[in-house]
């Protein structure tokens, strides 16, 4: 997982080394553009304290449309899987049940988002940019002991923040890369009877992903 | 351009299968662990009680009416776990007919398949379990006085320890009310072993301390 997450940071770091190198050699400004991504995510807050392992089972599909020059407009839809196996413990209700087994504490996440987004370098090979999107997320909590599976579900107010760097794969390519990062939090609560309660969530996910552009 | 278009199509799948990787699955779920699940009655004293008595076999709970009873070594082993812990917690083992039992045992181990079961006791009446008849209440019934475990799919085979408060079936109008019931979930993944399901009576004991003669 470390060593994920240090390919996601140095990654990051080249392509802001890129980007000052090529700032005069410009292509064309896209019009509009669709990425696909691999997302890892990082649980925060009470997440965290729900599963605290870090998720590489993410994905994101977003596409943005320029108004002018640097500002878009886009929509975002994305996954995240975490999963935690715990050891062996004993759980004990007020009406006198007791269980004991190994169990695996499940989240599944789906934001679906709109925003604001400012690239900074348009025309340029490396292009960073900063955004905001908000809507709603589906949230699926699960603990599972063998078959059983004690789960809610429901849906929740999200905004996150990010972070980002186009590149283009070449000065005129329809293709790029996109590397992002999104601090989230979302108004999503859930409890277990007997276990805890948990409310709003926060995480950061890391997004790699493939970017195809319209001129 | 053709290696350019095949790592493009190659790319998005690859970002697809990471991203969905989660949990095992139920089978290595099963496999790699029993569960124990116990209620008690919260409105039971059990140090009112002062003896006890067991089967003297296990039930055996199958598919359709052809269940049967068993007294294998290891059933009888299972049996012999659980008078064990009975007596460490300072019960007396006694005759089930002429003992006068406070108590009375019920083991059974189920190996139906895939069947799903929504109401509670729903295998008092199979074959193979021990009628109330065998605790000196023909004709009466078994029942909880409280809303059992919520134990719906047996698929995976199922040892069940039901015990009933025989002191005080008079008052309850002749029903034996279970008021302790133990269930162990696992058995028939192959993975476990005679010794694992003693271990596992043990914990079912270990999880209710409120089980005690004095």
């Amino acid at each position: 997982m470390k060593k994920i997450f240090l390919a996601i940071t140095v990654s990051l770091l080249l392509t802001v080394t890129v980007q000052a190198q090529d700032q005069a050699a410009s292509g064309y400004s896209p019009t509009s553009l669709y990425t696909l991504s691999w997302t890892t995510s990082i649980p925060m807050g009470n997440l965290n304290k729900f599963i605290n392992t870090t998720s590489p089972a993410g994905g994101n599909f977003a596409g943005r449309y320029f108004l002018a020059k640097g500002l878009a407009v886009g929509f975002e839809f994305g996954w995240s899987n975490f999963y935690k196996k715990s050891p062996r413990m004993t759980f004990y209700g007020d009406d006198g049940t007791a269980i004991t087994a190994i169990h695996y504490s499940y989240v599944f996440l789906v934001p679906w988002k709109v925003g604001a987004y400012y690239y900074f370098l348009p025309s340029g090979i490396a292009d960073p940019y900063i955004g905001l999107s908000l809507g709603g997320d589906y949230m699926e909590e699960h603990i599972l002991i063998q078959d059983f599976d004690i789960y809610d579900t429901q849906w929740g107010f999200t905004m996150s923040p990010e972070i980002g760097v186009l590149i283009k794969f070449g000065r005129y390519s329809h293709w790029g890369a996109n590397v992002s990062a999104q601090y989230w939090f979302n108004t999503n609560s859930f409890s277990f009877t007997d276990v805890s309660s948990y409310s709003t969530m926060q995480g950061l996910n890391f997004n790699l992903g493939l970017t195809y552009m319209l001129r | 351009m053709k290696r350019k278009i095949k790592l493009l199509i190659l790319l998005p799948a690859l970002i697809f299968m990471m991203s969905c990787a989660t949990y095992p699955g139920i089978d290595s779920r099963l496999a790699e662990d029993l569960v124990d699940l116990t209620k008690y009655d919260v409105n039971t004293n059990f140090t009112q009680f002062k003896t006890f008595s067991i089967v003297d076999s296990v039930s055996v709970i199958k598919n359709s009416k052809t269940g049967t009873r068993i007294l294998t070594p290891d059933a009888r082993a299972l049996l012999n776990q659980i008078v064990g812990n009975m007596q460490v917690r300072g019960y007396t083992l006694v005759n089930h007919s002429t003992g006068k039992p406070d108590l009375g045992i019920n083991v059974s181990v189920v190996e139906i398949t895939n069947v799903n079961y929504y109401y509670p006791g729903w295998y008092w009446d199979y074959y193979g379990y021990y009628d109330p008849y065998y605790w000196g209440y023909p004709g009466y019934n078994y029942w909880y006085p409280y809303y059992p475990p919520a134990v719906t799919v047996y698929s995976s085979g199922t040892v069940i320890i039901d015990m009933m408060d025989l002191k005080n079936a008079p008052v309850h109008n002749n029903k034996l009310y279970v008021v302790w019931v133990a269930i162990i979930r696992g058995l028939l993944t192959g993975y476990h072993t005679t010794q694992d399901v003693l271990s596992n009576v043990d914990q079912c004991f270990t999880q209710t301390p409120q089980i005690k003669a004095n």
